[in-house]
């Protein structure tokens, strides 16, 4: 039995949201301030002031998306994916135009990454067409072409920009999406036999100087002094915390600049040197917490779009993590991820919490049921 | 949504997890139980840079000669230093911990780049003072450097590194492959014997104001080079402040005309194809003429010499009566059996080829027969004349314990009873009231030897002033176990020696100490004298 939310009042609204997430987000916006504090040797400027302002913006931002009806959503999900993709076009015609790769634009009071935003409407549109789509329709190819497009057509575009984290990002994300809709397995595998047999081909179109970064890519031993510095200095300041770390503002290795860009992807080393191994874990366990808040709302969801949407989501706030802090321990090489709501860097905070605002929403409307077919 | 895929997805990201928890806890125990404090130590011990350090080689009896240590290198990050004042304190501060100077050091501070080397193979201390600065702009990058303990003692047989630590001459160079897998060497070196034998070697070139000169200690039955000194000599350490003519192994790449010791291949030639006997009788009154090459004696001798007299009083005149008696085509054959006419042999880069005649006419064959006419390195020659006191059978010089390659175990070359009767004459050399060896003598120890002097040529003329003198010793001569060959480069006689400076003078004393001092150390007991 359940009862139909469709016209919950606001305050039957506000009863809906979980709270539990709402208080980890939180906790981690204010980890990201004490980080920025910190790597600014104690001082809200330049980072941690604007990292509150920007956090507390977004935090309402979440908070009325939580609010908006799942219907609606569901109705903006393709015009949002087209939008977001007109937008990296705009910063692909305007970097070229300006003979220089942009990956922002401005909107005067930040600095907006489409790649960032895309991450979250992509989500957005493949959890729309799946929802329209029944475990037989995912099975025939031909009915799968529409979404591959989907996907295609923003990867090649951070690609070429070139940026190959982003890209790698989409594509993990919307693979997942497929996976969970049902797509027969055999396809993915067709489909990473094609992406094989057509990257000789692709190889050809490309600059020297992205065949370059790619080869970098594959073979980070290629540029030690140049992205292996960050690496050392970054495995350096990690280990040097020890188990209970050297304390709040203690951090010798960020402090002393021995670690270039600290306030931003690598984050996580100041983090780490400060607050030492129980510190990093305590990270890990509040950022799994999230994660499994996700999922959990996800499977409350009565409807195809909601569940696949706050799965989605929630797998690419993994990503974000997962990448940051595998390129900060020097697993995987620097391909410059955020950590996102701790690092400097508004677009990623923005996107994020967008996608926590919309997963509050699915856990809000979760007895929402519409027709599969629309 | 299919439960199992959501399981599937659940998973990976657990495994996510499970693998950052746990590199971050392995960084964090792993830094702190090294107790790394300073930045510097800690990016030793990042693993990003390390690579296999070069094996170790030592001497017989497990010496270092040559071992890789850690020695970390320390460069700079410019772009982090805040201003002037501070770039120039620490190009002072940097000048006072290590011997390089201000200047240099503000220079390259200068430059642009995060990662500036300033000064390579720190000692500990140096990089503790270094650290203790506290500038944050200074960093270490782990590195190895190659070190030779015993510096310039082996130095022409080791070898040396450059700077990448790959090796460019020596056995550094022979055995890279084997050095870099690594494993370590060896070498059939005793380092007692080498430090002995540079010790007198280098006495008697002070003595005589020689230019240099060498000295090689072999085994004569399985090839095993004990020392091997080469003087001028170098430090492997800093191999690029020696000077050319250091860098020479006179051992292996110099070549040069010997002189009477290879009377001992002639006379042995000439007894093993029966072409003289040991009781025939040679008169060497007047000077030996061959077309227009007239040959004389150093001391001319009235009466007539028993072949055992030509040899220990080094008639010219009776070696060419005996070389032209066998021919050039024996003698040839002989010396080549002997590997006098062939590239060194040996487990060094650097080896030479003989100087021989362009075009070998009989003449040659009486000029070779006393070792003029033809040039061989130190190696070639105590080669061949183990051969002639090990009963007959030719050893291969070598310098590894376990050697890497196979040596022909057995290569005859004369009769046993043949080595007897050269053994009996070198034995006379020394023993003899006459001999022109009795310098080398050493109470207690029955020894046999040969002098060799050559005239150097200086352009296309010998030179009666310019000499390479050597003297060639064999003990214990009943029953050959080692030879030893000391060659002194252009010594000048001394007041001391009433002038001369023959290998009977210059050489053969330094064989007389060096024997009498490691023959204890060879394990063998000094004789009751009668």
């Amino acid at each position: 039995m359940y009862r139909e939310n469709e016209n919950l009042s606001f305050f039957e609204k506000i009863q809906q949201l979980s709270f539990g997430l709402i208080l980890l987000i939180i906790i981690v916006g204010m980890i990201g301030l004490l980080a920025l504090y910190s790597a600014a040797n104690g001082n809200l400027e330049p980072w941690a002031s604007k990292h509150i302002i920007r956090f507390s913006a977004g935090f309402c931002g979440m908070m009325i998306v939580a609010m908006i009806n799942i219907r609606f959503w569901l109705k903006l999900s393709y015009p949002f994916y087209i939008l977001s993709l007109l937008l990296l076009i705009a910063v692909e015609v305007k970097g070229h135009i300006g003979m220089g790769a942009q990956r922002w634009i401005d909107l005067g009071f930040m600095r907006l990454q489409p790649s960032e935003v895309m991450k979250i409407t992509l989500i957005m549109a493949l959890a729309r067409f799946f929802h329209g789509a029944n475990l037989e329709d995912v099975k025939s190819p031909l009915l799968l072409i529409k979404p591959l497009i989907l996907v295609a057509l923003p990867s090649a575009l951070v690609l070429i920009q070139p940026d190959l984290g982003t890209a790698l990002m989409l594509i993990t994300a919307a693979g997942s999406l497929f996976f969970l809709s049902g797509v027969p397995l055999w396809m993915f595998g067709g489909v990473i036999a094609l992406i094989m047999a057509s990257m000789p081909i692709f190889w050809q179109f490309l600059h020297s100087y992205q065949k370059k970064r790619i080869l970098t890519f594959i073979n980070p031993e290629n540029d030690p002094l140049g992205d292996g510095y960050h690496i050392i200095q970054s495995k350096i300041a990690l280990g040097s915390g020890g188990i209970k770390g050297k304390g709040f503002l203690q951090g010798t290795q960020s402090h002393l600049n021995f670690l270039p860009e600290k306030q931003t992807d690598f984050i996580f080393t100041l983090l780490a040197e400060e607050w030492g191994l129980l510190g990093g874990l305590s990270l890990f366990t509040i950022l799994a917490m999230v994660i499994a808040y996700g999922f959990l709302i996800a499977r409350r969801s009565y409807n195809q779009y909601g569940r696949l949407l706050a799965t989605g989501i929630i797998i690419n706030f993994a990503l974000y993590i997962f990448i940051n802090i595998a390129m900060v321990m020097g697993l995987i090489p620097v391909v410059g991820v955020p950590l996102p709501m701790i690092s400097n860097g508004g677009s990623a905070m923005m996107a994020v919490l967008f996608g926590f605002g919309l997963i509050l929403s699915v856990g809000v409307h979760r007895e929402v049921k519409f027709a599969r077919k629309l | 949504m299919a439960r199992t895929r959501i399981i599937i997805i659940l998973g990976f990201l657990m495994l996510g997890f499970a693998i950052m928890s746990w590199r971050l806890t392995s960084l964090s125990l792993l830094l702190t139980e090294n107790n790394y404090t300073s930045h510097g130590k800690k990016e030793n011990n990042s693993s990003s840079f390390a690579y296999a350090p070069r094996a170790d080689i030592t001497d017989r009896n497990g010496i270092v000669l040559a071992t890789t240590l850690k020695m970390p290198m320390l460069y700079a990050d410019p772009t982090i230093i805040p201003s002037m004042e501070v770039l120039n304190n620490i190009a002072l501060d940097i000048s006072q911990v290590l011997p390089v100077d201000k200047e240099t050091i503000a220079k390259k501070l200068h430059r642009s780049g995060r990662f500036i080397p300033l000064f390579k193979g720190l000692t500990p201390k140096q990089q503790k003072d270094i650290n203790e600065l506290g500038y944050p702009s200074l960093g270490f990058r782990e590195s190895f450097r190659r070190v030779y303990p015993e510096q310039n003692l082996v130095s022409h047989i080791l070898g040396y590194t450059d700077s990448d630590g790959l090796g460019i001459a020596g056995i550094e160079k022979q055995y890279e492959e084997t050095l870099t897998k690594p494993s370590s060497i060896a070498l059939t070196i005793d380092v007692r014997l080498q430090h002995i034998l540079k010790r007198e070697l280098k006495k008697s070139i002070n003595n005589f104001e020689a230019i240099g000169g060498s000295g090689v200690i072999m085994n004569v039955k399985n090839g095993e080079i004990l020392a091997m000194v080469s003087l001028p000599d170098f430090d492997p350490n800093l191999p690029s402040k020696a000077k050319k003519i250091e860098l020479f192994n006179r051992n292996t790449t110099g070549v040069f005309e010997m002189g009477s010791t290879f009377k001992l291949f002639s006379i042995a030639a000439a007894l093993e194809y029966g072409t003289v006997k040991e009781s025939d009788k040679f008169n060497v009154s007047e000077p030996f003429k061959f077309g227009s090459h007239t040959i004389k004696d150093f001391h001319r001798e009235k009466k007539p010499l028993k072949l055992s007299e030509v040899f220990s009083h080094s008639s010219n005149i009776g070696t060419a009566q005996i070389a032209e008696k066998l021919g050039t085509e024996k003698l040839r054959k002989f010396y080549k059996n002997l590997g006098l006419l062939n590239r060194l042999e040996l487990d060094l880069p650097e080896r030479a080829y003989p100087l021989l005649p362009r075009k070998w006419r009989d003449i040659n064959t009486i000029t070779a027969s006393y070792g003029h006419g033809m040039a061989v390195t130190s190696v070639h020659l105590v080669r061949a004349a183990s051969a002639i006191v090990n009963n007959g059978i030719l050893p291969t010089p070598r310098l590894l314990m376990t050697p890497k390659k196979k040596y022909n175990p057995e290569i005859r070359i004369i009769s046993a009873k043949t080595s007897k009767i050269m053994r009996g004459f070198l034995a006379k050399v020394i023993n003899d009231e006459k001999g022109t060896g009795k310098k080398a003598f050493v109470a207690g120890y029955d020894m046999g030897g040969k002098t060799g002097t050559a005239e150097k040529i200086t352009s296309k003329k010998y030179d009666e002033k310019l000499l390479y003198s050597s003297f060639l010793g064999v003990f214990p001569i009943s029953e050959p176990e080692y030879i030893i060959l000391v060659s002194i480069d252009e010594p000048k006689g001394q007041k001391d020696s009433y002038g001369f400076a023959t290998g009977g003078w210059t050489a053969a004393p330094v064989i007389g100490k060096v024997v009498s001092e490691i023959a204890p150390l060879l394990g063998m007991i000094p004789q009751q004298q009668e």
